[in-house]
């Protein structure tokens, strides 16, 4: 680890800290903070310290409270009980300016950015120049490109943020952060985003800004990332602080069982796969999206029988579209897509559905779920048409009913009643009620986008058995996911996705993180790096 | 392995009995309503006139005898027939303003029809040009809806913009081409013929068949609405058009028809302005009828039933101002405040933050 | 959206060509519609030569200028303003009676803007705090306008018919107002069209070069990222809304002005404030882009009155359509990749 040093004015700051900076100082304390929302518990009686200038992770699995610790810490939340100190002081933080002005920053999981204005616009939000009320833009961007230069952010400081790539977006939350005086940084899941390439530089700079004196709170979910980057670790589980350790002395096995509270069974349990025809094919599609860029480009790909084929992708490569114009959604410009061998290109979204073409959207409730509607109604969304459900145009409530209950009870989705609305349920539930529908006729394919996106450990199990067990049934399953560590686990056939095509498909046995990583960024697969697949575990 | 299975599921319930609706339908109207004449009552003893005088006179005024009330009773038709198509709009999730335009243009095209040919017989021509209205009333409402769907046109601006044109449309067919010979204060049209006029339901009274009309239609959409395909399809789009498409619906074609569907039954209420009430088209007959409509959906929830009783509130309301302006000489502006009232009543009920607070209040906020 | 939309994207010079073709078929319309000898070519261009028809263009415009500028505003807030004819209406029924009682027009522009306010104040509370529908409220209102502006006329001014406020002088510049063309069309206008011209760079410099236009505009993109760096939302979006009410409700004092007899009549704004909140949008929500949109409207309004006046013998309803139907055109051609305030419309909730 870096030394501890003091730091002068390494970064010209917004102003200078009425105090100074020794070793190993605790910076920040909680003391048994309690934070409830309805029906919730996010944060029981939770105590931590934090030191100056050591990376601190805060591990846990989704739903554990670490967020909503940070945001307590940073002023979007107001806590129920308990006290902040920063520096040893009681720190009365209501608002996130009061955070800022003790030093703490905050990057958020989705970022605070307003991509239609600048880069320099986004940095100085909120602030006031010295000649307020109008903007000196010059004077900040003298200040601004300093901080630029040294995180390796090359593009003008007056692009509009929307231009940017995600990494590089984060930086500017990173130095709009730093800009304003944060000298303890929390960082909220910042490599969900990231390609690996991408996460080995944001994991440069954290070391980098540590060796500075800049203490650094990382929330993570990810058992790999925290050991790699962190000093010590704080496990939460269930809005509980179940342990602090140092990073040296654990291992993911500890830390796993830690999360989840009982030994884990890191692995997936997958037969062997028994691959046969392709149901589903794609043949050198070209789609435009509604931006009328070409999104998918001359794109090929083959969804076979009884195979659980990963697509790996940074965000943005065309799954989108790719989902869109499988289910009909969209169409294509030029090349086919072939059920069975039949050209179904032409085909309405209803009739794919109703032939088995099943899929769980990418965003559960704006595209899967009607929230204000029940359970069974959203259970029937794609069905509600059809006998036994309706006869003649007019809707048969009772069947509905028990269907609506039979279902309920064979995936285990617990609620009082299925009239219960949708926008009642928690995640877990809901992407059940989704995956329900999709899988209860047994579909010849499925195509499912980030399927666990947001789940605990015991949701995102559920879905991942449901989804080997219709592979076994026969079912062509297409993982369209971020998780990497989940497209490794489950797949069959992993292919990669960039631009619009596919850069490579391989068998799941024959490659590896760092070449899927690479593909993902847009190398090609004849320098791609080889070597044997890496010990594969997966926990959320 | 299996997750914690503490709760067991509730054995299956029998399905909800459809017809009662739920409380807060017609409770929230009714309460708005209430502090509407309230509210009233407080501004009437403010300004110096006697609340009970003046609501009496106002009711003697809507419902007091045989006549009063079916005079209130046939302005409200109109009402309700632009209400049920505004709430039916809603519920696939489009606000149609544009009831006026085509309230006019199925106006126009019922005189076109009835007011010519005379060869035809009575009951025949009579359905025809009511037919003739409701397909142009629809027509009338398809154009933004088109619009909408094909160029992303707001469809809020283009319906009233089309208000406009049509009321300048009639204005100019009625000093024109459909013009009645002769001269007459204002531009009329020629008469419809004979035959072709509503029968009255009760003689002597204003009363005619298009309340058979509007009710029949009340029962048709709450029926589509609630217990066939069609309706839940509406519901689902307007709900959330990204998650029906995705399912499978048609997400364009439901909009385009429940529009569709919105503007004949407009057109209905310009049909029944003409061939049952004033028997010739007048420039600008029914300024406000479309627009009213909508705060009588408003008030009403869109829910159909209720929207009749929401109709029948806003027609007594009007025929009631002129005898309370007689009677108890008030201001019939008054009358109009109470209208605004019930509706900024309705409005912030129903409002987000309101709701947030009942659920807060009762503890029901739980996620499963 | 099909195939139009995107035929209609993908060429800049397909949307002239159609427009063009638009105006062609519109004036052949109108040809044939003509029962004079004098063809409604000679009309238009006769017309379109006149420093008289700019200044009556600019005249009609100014209304519409001031609503948009208001709308625009609350737009760049994140608050969808379509209630701006209700203030165009109430702004100008107000204006026109305070005028009238206050002996002057500067009476009138001050309880116009006042009502104006009002009247947002109204649109806030319903929008903002209680999160109604931002469309449904706006609705609301403009009933509400319409018919206490048409009732309260009448109450007001059923003896004594209508009379002529006092309205703002015209005013002369040494020697601008009397040069050849540009003097008439240009310099003889009165103040508020002035002032409504001037409020268009001081509107672009206060959005684009301070902290003030910074802040509102990231309210509108994306209000929590603004709420995250210490940015009262709810603040700063009624703000928004009441300076927006204000500007809107002068504009109905702008409309007296531009009747020519400073008076009021019943739905005197007959639509304009939907035409000024389309605007608006097709200018791309910026000052300059809303400048140009109500300039073409002033110009389809101009040009109506003045080819009735011409003798060209078409219906007058026809001509009175003309506004509207530019405006549907222009609906049609350039809405669709209009991209407003990524938050416009959606009320905020600030967690918890």
């Amino acid at each position: 680890m870096g030394e501890n040093s003091i730091t002068t004015n390494q970064y010209s700051m917004q102003r200078d800290l009425p105090f100074s900076i020794t070793d190993r100082d605790v910076v920040l304390e909680l003391k048994n903070i309690v934070k409830k929302f309805p029906g919730i518990i996010a944060n029981d009686h939770v105590s931590l310290k934090i030191y100056t200038g050591e990376v601190h992770a805060l591990l846990g699995e989704n739903g554990a409270g670490k967020s909503t610790l940070m945001k307590v810490v940073y002023g979007l939340y107001h806590k129920d009980e308990g006290e902040i100190l920063v520096r040893n002081e009681t720190a009365n933080i209501r608002v996130p300016q009061d955070a800022m002005a003790l030093g703490i920053g905050m990057v958020h999981q989705h970022f605070m950015l307003i991509p239609n204005i600048s880069v320099i616009e986004n940095v100085i939000l909120g602030l006031k120049s010295q000649h307020y009320p109008l903007l000196d833009l010059d004077q900040a961007m003298k200040r601004v490109q300093v901080f630029a230069n040294d995180f390796g952010l090359n593009v003008p400081l007056n692009t509009k943020v929307g231009k940017l790539t995600v990494g590089q977006q984060q930086k500017v939350e990173i130095i709009k952060a730093l800009y304003r005086g944060a000298r303890i940084l929390i960082l909220d899941e910042p490599t969900a985003v990231l390609i690996p390439q991408e996460i080995e530089e944001l994991f440069k700079l954290i070391h980098k800004l540590r060796d500075d004196g800049v203490t650094i709170i990382f929330i993570s979910h990810k058992l790999k990332e925290v050991l790699r980057v962190s000093d010590r670790v704080t496990v939460m589980r269930r809005g509980n602080l179940i342990k602090t350790v140092d990073t040296p002395n654990t291992t993911t096995l500890d830390l796993a069982e830690l999360m989840v509270g009982k030994t884990v069974d890191l692995t997936i349990a997958k037969g062997p796969c028994k691959s046969g025809e392709a149901h589903l094919q794609i043949k050198d599609a070209y789609a435009r999206d509604d931006q009328d860029v070409m999104k998918i480009n001359n794109f090929t790909l083959d969804l076979k029988a009884g195979e659980i084929h990963g697509l790996a992708g940074v965000d943005g490569n065309g799954q989108q579209t790719l989902t869109q114009i499988i289910m009909g959604l969209r169409p294509l410009e030029k090349g086919q897509i072939l059920y069975h061998g039949k050209d179904i290109s032409k085909v309405r979204t209803f009739e794919r559905i109703q032939n088995g073409i099943e899929h769980i959207p990418e965003n559960r409730q704006t595209e899967g779920l009607i929230m204000g509607m029940s359970i069974t109604d959203n259970l029937l969304l794609e069905n509600f048409e059809v006998p036994p459900y309706a006869k003649r145009g007019m809707r048969q409530f009772k069947i509905m009913q028990e269907h609506a209950v039979e279902l309920m009870q064979k995936f285990a989705l617990r609620a009082p009643e299925p009239g219960l609305l949708a926008k009642k349920l928690s995640g877990g539930n809901q992407q059940k009620v989704i995956l329900a529908r999709s899988l209860w006729c047994n579909p010849t394919v499925l195509i499912a986008m980030q399927p666990t996106r947001g789940l605990d450990v015991g949701a995102a199990s559920f879905i991942h058995r449901q989804i080997v067990e219709a592979r076994d049934k026969g079912c062509a399953v297409l993982i369209i996911s971020s998780e990497l560590d989940e497209i490794m686990a489950l797949s069959d056939v992993i292919s990669v996705i960039y631009e619009g095509h596919i850069a490579e498909t391989r068998k799941a046995k024959e490659t590896n993180l760092n070449r899927i990583g690479f593909l993902m960024a847009g190398g090609r697969p004849e320098e791609a790096p080889v070597g044997p697949a890496e010990e594969i575990t997966f926990l959320t | 392995m299996s997750e914690d299975t503490n709760e067991k599921l509730v054995p299956p319930v029998k399905p909800k009995a459809r017809f009662n609706l739920p409380l807060a339908s017609i409770g929230l109207p009714l309460l708005s309503i209430v502090i509407a004449i309230l509210i009233g009552a407080v501004i009437m003893v403010l300004m110096g006139y006697d609340p009970i005088n003046a609501y009496s006179a106002l009711w003697q005024g809507s419902f007091g005898n045989l006549v009063q009330s079916s005079e209130t009773i046939k302005t409200a038709v109109p009402l309700l027939l632009c209400g049920l198509g505004i709430a039916f709009a809603f519920q696939s999730g489009a606000f149609n303003i544009g009831a006026v335009g085509q309230m006019y243009a199925g106006a126009l095209a019922a005189i076109i029809v009835a007011g010519q040919f005379p060869q035809i017989p009575g009951p025949l021509h009579m359905i025809l040009a009511t037919l003739a209205a409701f397909v142009a009333g629809g027509l009338w409402a398809l154009v933004p809806a088109l619009l909408k769907i094909y160029s992303g046109s707001n469809e809020i601006i283009s319906t009233i913009l089309l208000n406009y044109i049509g009321i300048y449309l009639v204005d100019y067919m009625v000093s024109g081409p459909i013009k009645i010979g002769g001269h007459s204060d204002a531009p009329t049209s020629f008469p419809v013929v004979a035959d072709t006029m509503y029968p009255k339901l009760i003689p002597h009274t204003a009363l005619h068949i298009g309340l058979v009309i509007a009710l029949t239609a009340m029962v048709i959409v709450f029926f589509i609405m609630h217990y066939t395909t069609a309706g839940q399809k509406v519901r689902i789009v307007g709900l959330n058009r990204v998650a029906a498409s995705h399912a499978g619906i048609r997400a364009n074609q439901v909009f385009l028809l429940a529009f569709f569907f919105s503007g004949t039954l407009a057109g209905l209420a310009g049909a029944c302005e003409i061939l049952g009430y004033q028997t010739r088209l007048i420039s600008g007959f029914a300024p406000t009828t479309g627009y009213d409509a909508i705060a009588v959906a408003l008030l009403a929830g869109f829910e159909p039933f209720v929207v009749g009783l929401s109709a029948l509130f806003f027609a007594g309301l009007q025929t009631g101002a002129v005898a309370m302006e007689a009677i108890a000489k008030l201001p019939a502006q008054l009358v109009d405040l109470v209208r605004v009232l019930a509706i900024l009543a309705v409005l912030a009920a129903s409002s987000p933050r309101i709701l947030e607070i009942a659920r807060r209040l009762q503890g029901e906020d739980r996620k499963w | 959206m099909v195939n139009i939309s995107q035929f209609l994207r993908r060429s800049g010079t397909r949307n002239a060509i159609i427009i063009i073709l638009a105006i062609l078929i519109i004036g052949v319309i109108l040809q044939v519609a003509n029962e004079s000898t004098r063809t409604i070519l000679d009309g238009i261009l006769s017309i379109l030569l006149t420093p008289e028809f700019v200044k009556a263009a600019l005249i009609a415009a100014t209304p519409l200028l001031l609503a948009a500028l208001g709308g625009l505003i609350s737009e760049l807030s994140g608050v969808l303003n379509m209630a701006l004819e209700s203030m165009m209406l109430i702004g100008a029924f107000v204006a026109y009676t305070a005028a009238d009682h206050g002996g002057n027009p500067w009476a009138g522009l001050l309880a116009a803007a006042i009502a104006g306010m009002l009247i947002g104040l109204v649109h806030a509370i319903f929008t903002i705090y209680l999160r109604c529908s931002q469309v449904v409220v706006a609705v609301a209102l403009n009933l509400f306008a319409l018919a206490s502006t048409a009732l309260s006329f009448r109450i007001l001014y059923i003896q004594t018919g209508f009379v002529s406020a006092p309205g703002f002088e015209a005013l002369r510049f040494p020697v601008l107002s009397d040069l050849p063309y540009f003097g008439i069309a240009f310099f003889q206008h009165n103040i508020l069209i002035y002032l409504s011209l001037l409020l268009i760079p001081v509107m672009w410099f206060v959005l684009y070069k301070t902290s003030w236009g910074l802040t509102l505009r990231s309210v509108g993109e994306h209000p929590m990222a603004a709420s995250t760096v210490g940015i009262n939302v709810t603040r700063v979006r009624y703000i928004a809304v009441l300076l927006s009410g204000a500007i809107a409700g002068m504009s109905g004092s702008a409309l007296v002005s531009a009747s020519g007899i400073n008076a009021f009549q019943e739905n005197l704004s007959a639509g304009r404030g939907f035409i000024a909140f389309a605007a608006v949008i097709f200018g791309r929500y910026n000052p300059i882009g809303a400048f140009l949109g109500t300039i073409l409207f002033g110009l389809g309004d101009a040009l109506q009155i003045r080819l009735q006046a011409y003798g060209v013998d078409v219906p007058y309803q026809l001509l009175l359509m003309l506004p509207y139907v530019i405006t549907m055109i222009a609906l049609i051609f350039f809405m669709r990749n209009a991209r407003g305030p990524a938050a416009s419309g959606t009320p905020f909730n600030e967690e918890e």
